[in-house]
């Protein structure tokens, strides 16, 4: 794919001299690649590690170089794990910790640059050579700066792995510089890998400060308590001059030390010591990591109380511990909302099981910091790890009861404000990140307040110049366009849309391409517009050629199914579902999912509008059981479902009680859905008035119709031709209770609605049979023969099969016939709703 | 290091996340680019190695999602450039922060469409950036001797002074620059087509 000025930039077509002039340019050295810009002054130490060297850079600065020796580092692979070691081990800001300035890797060795730190280490300072040594408490001093640093480095998931004196520098005022962090983990993986754990001094220095554990082989992760292990051992030697295990000068002496004794106590080196100071060191070098100080933080704390006089919390339990000091007790358990929100922030793609203990144990620190938030936006998939991680983690014994995941959602909402009101970008995101969930979860009014808080901050985002992109915002409107349309609010969906359609365009991801087209398509068929839907669809798919959209073409095919359904084509319908659920399965064999229920009800749905009602029970049955086992038993598509089996098993006079009861549970889910304004409750309410209506309770039934109509009008527009259906079922009722004149006014008004289009959600045969009936009933068989032809000369237009409604008909039309004497039309008639109902007996042969 | 046209394209297969392999080697290959762009642009070294980790960090998450490289729509040197232009410009806004945030750079990255990818400076460094892909293939492929008969007429050695210096005739120290010569174009067209594999 190179053009034209490729080729001459990259030589092709030179002659030979030019040609060389080019590569000569081309190949001229980096002036930067190499360490021209140090001076080196003069040369540190020499050591199993590497060297250390003393230089100044090109600005003046005095600075450490390290060149590492590590074998496996310098391999391709290598480059990539130290890189990222580094990069996690820049990111610590603390002035006790030496920062790097520069790691790389050069002529295959690590090399390591930071500023010089003019220091001795911390035994060389605790007795110096020409002056006192200092004191107990010059040392506890000492050690507390060091385990802040630590714990800093611990709060931001980095475990030094290698600490021992030579790593720390005290400085002229008493400070001390941690170096070094994250090395000893390079190196010793680099040590095991290269199965050199027998020379004593690569293990990672020296065996003194390795807790032992890792000395005895132990295959657990890096711990914080290796870090505790090591302090200890620092401490043990500043206070009593003296190692708690006698090693020798090999790897195995040391195994077999750490094996057969447990650690002399300090006091026999140093008897002043007081006895809970002891304690406390003993507990940091437990060889039990168990037995140790959980973390850095804890340690110090202890050393804090015994400065202060106070009671230290080391001793075993069993101890009886008498004394006039206070005991402290240890922290709470921290509130659920505050867990949830470091579990939904996590620690991105640096987590470490360690980090994430860190903050629990910490319970007066769980800040979400910049980074952890910036973590969870770059894992870009909050859903999984909530999913993973909340779920898994979360205690019940912290709240009582395990919490839904909508509740999660909503306690972690209400945080973030307060955690990030200066930074609403990062607030978008997280806005937009849970509402996202709460939506998948149901919780629809808990993601249209998170996502509205999102559109709000937008301009002051802009403000501030870190609005969110186009694509951003586009997915955004989208979600919202989502939510109102599952409301049924379609003329906020038409804004949504207007909306989204600005930000998303050619330049956009698939993915948001592919949802807005489909939210065009599903809006047309809510705005009523079915026939422009069905044409948008197919255009859509014409769209989509290429492999990789197989799902939207699935997605969109789905789509056309109940657009063909819509517009009275119900037996393509019932064929295109019945092939997309196939697919469906195929693609996951022993799999539910959500599209197959979708695709199941879909086929369930055209089965009867074909006319094939009742093999449309089963299918209508297992989307139900799909969906409740997927989405779990709040979810409105259960509701959904419910009322499709409701409404089937009305058709088929099944059990009013459990009918009900279904109707009552879909309308209860709605509006735990934060959805009691959809139109499914009107369907409720719908079916509900017929039940009533059925057992007699007229009165009620009135009510629940005119609820019913309420809500739906207020919902679609009065001109709606969905609400036709409720006049139509209000006109039945009216039947049975022998109001034919208000039947009449009622199917007047549904007639009325149903006069420009064809539409199926209504089946204009049925209100002209319920016409008929009434009629009927009222004494006027000639009017009821008109209506009943009318009836039929609807339902002969669609493509059915065979129709028990088509072969009633004929059948009652020719009763009447016969009651007024028209012989032959009885006659014709009785042979009609002979061959409907044979054909529909059997199933697959077309009527006549 | 490099790769032959018959092998599936490095780029490809950063697709998948946990080929190690062949993230190192896009490591190794790009690096010097990157540092070379960022330092040519006025970049301390140190300032060039952070933009180099965010680049490599973000372009890692992104091959696992919709922001990976799409062959379809367009050439990868303008979508390592616009990822590259983007990490230095966040370099210098926000000199004290982590890494940016990986939806709304990657999303910038994509969706704006006045970003300048003809970059002169982008432009040279790329094909410095392919000279020294082939040159490191052609030490391997040929012996020492040719290298630096090749390395002394890089150095602006005349011809003969060459042939005398390595004790042959100046055809035969033509034919090497021309053998050399031929071998480097035809690692460099595979490289640049491996940069853009056909769809």
């Amino acid at each position: 794919m190179s053009d034209s000025s490729d080729s001459s930039n990259l030589g092709f077509g030179l002659d030979d001299d030019a040609w060389l002039q080019q590569a000569r340019e081309a190949l001229s050295p980096d002036s930067w690649d190499n360490l021209g810009e140090y001076e080196i002054l003069n040369e540190v130490s020499r050591g199993g590690q590497g060297v250390v060297l003393r230089a100044r850079s090109s600005d003046g600065r005095i600075v450490a170089i390290k060149r590492l020796l590590a074998g496996t580092l310098t391999g391709v692979r290598g480059r990539l794990r130290f890189e990222r070691e580094m990069e996690i081990a820049a990111r610590l800001h603390h002035p006790s910790i030496v920062p790097l300035l520069r790691r790389d890797i050069v002529d295959r060795q690590p090399l390591l640059v930071m500023p010089w730190v003019e220091g001795l280490p911390p035994n060389r300072w605790a007795r110096p050579q020409d002056g006192p040594a200092r004191s107990q408490r010059q040392i506890l001093h000492l050690l507390l700066g060091i385990c802040e640093a630590i714990s800093h480095a611990h709060q931001r998931g980095v475990i030094h792995r290698d600490l021992k004196p030579s790593n720390i520098l005290v400085d002229a005022e008493g400070q001390p510089h941690v170096l070094d962090f994250g090395i000893g983990k390079l190196l010793q993986e680099d040590a095991e890998s290269a199965h050199d754990l027998t020379r004593t001094s690569e293990f990672v220095g020296s065996p003194t400060y390795a807790p032992p554990e890792r000395l005895l082989g132990s295959s657990a992760p890096t711990d914080v308590r290796d870090d505790v292990y090591s302090l200890g051992v620092l401490l043990y030697g500043l206070l009593a001059d003296a190692e708690p295990y006698p090693f020798g000068d090999t790897i195995a002496s040391a195994i077999l030390a750490l094996q057969e004794n447990d650690p002399t106590p300090i006091r026999k080196h140093a008897a002043h010591i007081d006895r809970d100071l002891a304690v406390v060191v003993h507990k940091a070098i437990a060889k039990e990591p168990s037995l140790r100080y959980a973390s850095v933080d804890a340690f110090a704390a202890d050393l804090q109380r015994f400065l202060h006089g106070e009671a230290v919390l080391a001793h075993p339990p069993s101890r009886w511990y008498r004394t006039q000091k206070y005991v402290r007790r240890f922290p709470v358990p921290i509130g659920l909302g505050a867990l949830s929100l470091v579990l939904i922030l996590g620690f991105g793609s640096y987590a470490s099981l360690q980090a994430k203990r860190l903050t629990v144990e910490r319970n007066d620190a769980i800040e979400a910091r910049s980074e952890a938030a910036e973590a969870v936006i770059r894992t870009q998939d909050a859903f999984g790890f909530l999913t993973q991680e909340v779920l898994a983690q979360l205690d019940p014994n912290l709240r009582g009861r395990v919490a839904s995941i909508p509740e999660i959602l909503r306690d972690a909402a209400v945080d973030i404000e307060s955690r990030f009101g200066q930074d609403p970008d990062l607030e978008i995101e997280i806005r937009m990140a849970i509402g996202r969930l709460q939506f998948l979860n149901g919780d629809f009014s808990g993601a249209s307040a998170q996502l509205d808080q999102a559109s709000a901050l937008i301009p002051h985002a802009e403000e501030l110049g870190v609005g969110p992109s186009a694509e951003c915002r586009g997915e955004l409107s989208l979600m919202q366009a989502e939510i109102h349309m599952l409301q049924a609010r379609f003329d906020e969906v038409a804004a949504d849309l207007t909306l989204a359609s600005q930000w998303i365009g050619e330049n956009s991801t698939y993915k948001n391409r592919h949802h807005l087209a489909r939210l065009r398509i599903r809006q047309a068929v809510n705005t009523a517009d079915a026939k422009h839907a069905e044409d948008l669809c197919r255009a859509h798919l014409n769209t989509l050629h290429l492999p990789e959209d197989a799902a939207e073409v699935w997605q969109t095919q789905l789509l056309l199914a109940s657009l063909l359904r819509t517009n009275g084509k119900a037996k393509d319908a019932a064929n295109l579902a019945q092939g997309l659920v196939e697919q469906a399965r195929q693609n996951h064999p022993n799999k539910n999912h959500l599209d197959l229920a979708d695709a199941t009800r879909e086929w369930a749905w055209s089965l009867f509008h074909a006319g094939s009602l009742r093999e449309a029970e089963a299918p209508m049955l297992e989307a139900l059981a799909m969906r409740r086992e997927l989405l779990g038993p709040i979810h409105p598509d259960v509701a959904q479902s419910l009322m499709d089996v409701a409404t089937w098993s009305q058709f088929f006079a099944r059990d009013a009680v459990e009918i009900t009861a279904k109707y009552e549970e879909a309308v209860n889910i709605l509006r735990s859905a934060g959805a009691e304004r959809h139109r499914l409750v009107a369907s409720a309410w719908n079916g509900l008035a017929n039940l009533a209506s059925d057992r007699g309770d007229f009165a009620r039934a009135d009510e629940l119709y005119l609820e019913a109509y309420a809500l739906l009008s207020e919902r679609l527009g009065e001109e709606h031709p969905l609400l036709a259906g409720i006049w139509m079922n209000r006109g039945q009722m009216q039947t049975q209770s022998t109001a034919y004149a208000a039947a009449r006014a009622s199917f007047g008004k549904a007639a009325a609605l149903l006069v420009d289009d064809y539409e199926a959600h209504v089946d204009h045969s049925a209100l002209y049979m319920a016409m008929a009936q009434n009629e009927e009933a009222d004494q006027n068989p000639e009017q009821a023969i008109l209506h009943y032809q009318s009836a039929i000369d609807f339902m002969l237009l669609k493509d059915l099969d065979g129709s028990i409604p088509l072969s009633n008909c004929f059948v009652w039309m020719g009763k009447l016939q016969q009651q007024l004497g028209q012989t032959e039309a009885a006659a014709s008639s009785a042979r009609e709703a002979q061959k409907w109902r044979d054909a529909a007996m059997r199933g697959h042969r077309h009527g006549g | 290091m490099v790769s032959e046209p018959t092998r599936p394209s490095l780029l490809l297969r950063l697709h998948d996340a946990s080929d190690e392999e062949a993230w190192n080697e896009f490591d190794v290959t790009y690096r010097n680019l990157i540092l070379g762009y960022c330092r040519r642009r006025g970049l301390q070294l140190g300032d060039a190695e952070d933009v180099r980790q965010m680049v490599m960090m973000n372009l890692s998450k992104a091959a696992q999602g919709s922001f990976a490289y799409d062959p379809k729509r367009g050439r990868f040197r303008s979508y390592l450039a616009r990822i590259v232009q983007n990490a230095i410009r966040r370099q210098f806004s926000r000199p004290n922060q982590m890494p940016s945030r990986l939806a709304t750079e990657m999303n910038a990255v994509l969706a704006d469409p006045t970003e300048n990818a003809t970059d002169e400076l982008w432009e040279q460094e790329w094909v410095r950036h392919h000279f020294r892909l082939a040159m490191m293939q052609v030490r391997k492929d040929f012996e020492p001797r040719s290298v630096n008969i090749f390395e002394r007429l890089l150095d602006g050695s005349p011809v003969a002074a060459v042939a005398r210096e390595f004790d042959l005739s100046t055809q035969a120290v033509h034919k090497v620059k021309q053998r050399i010569r031929k071998r480097m174009e035809e690692l460099i067209h595979a490289q640049t087509k491996d940069e853009n594999p056909d769809v």
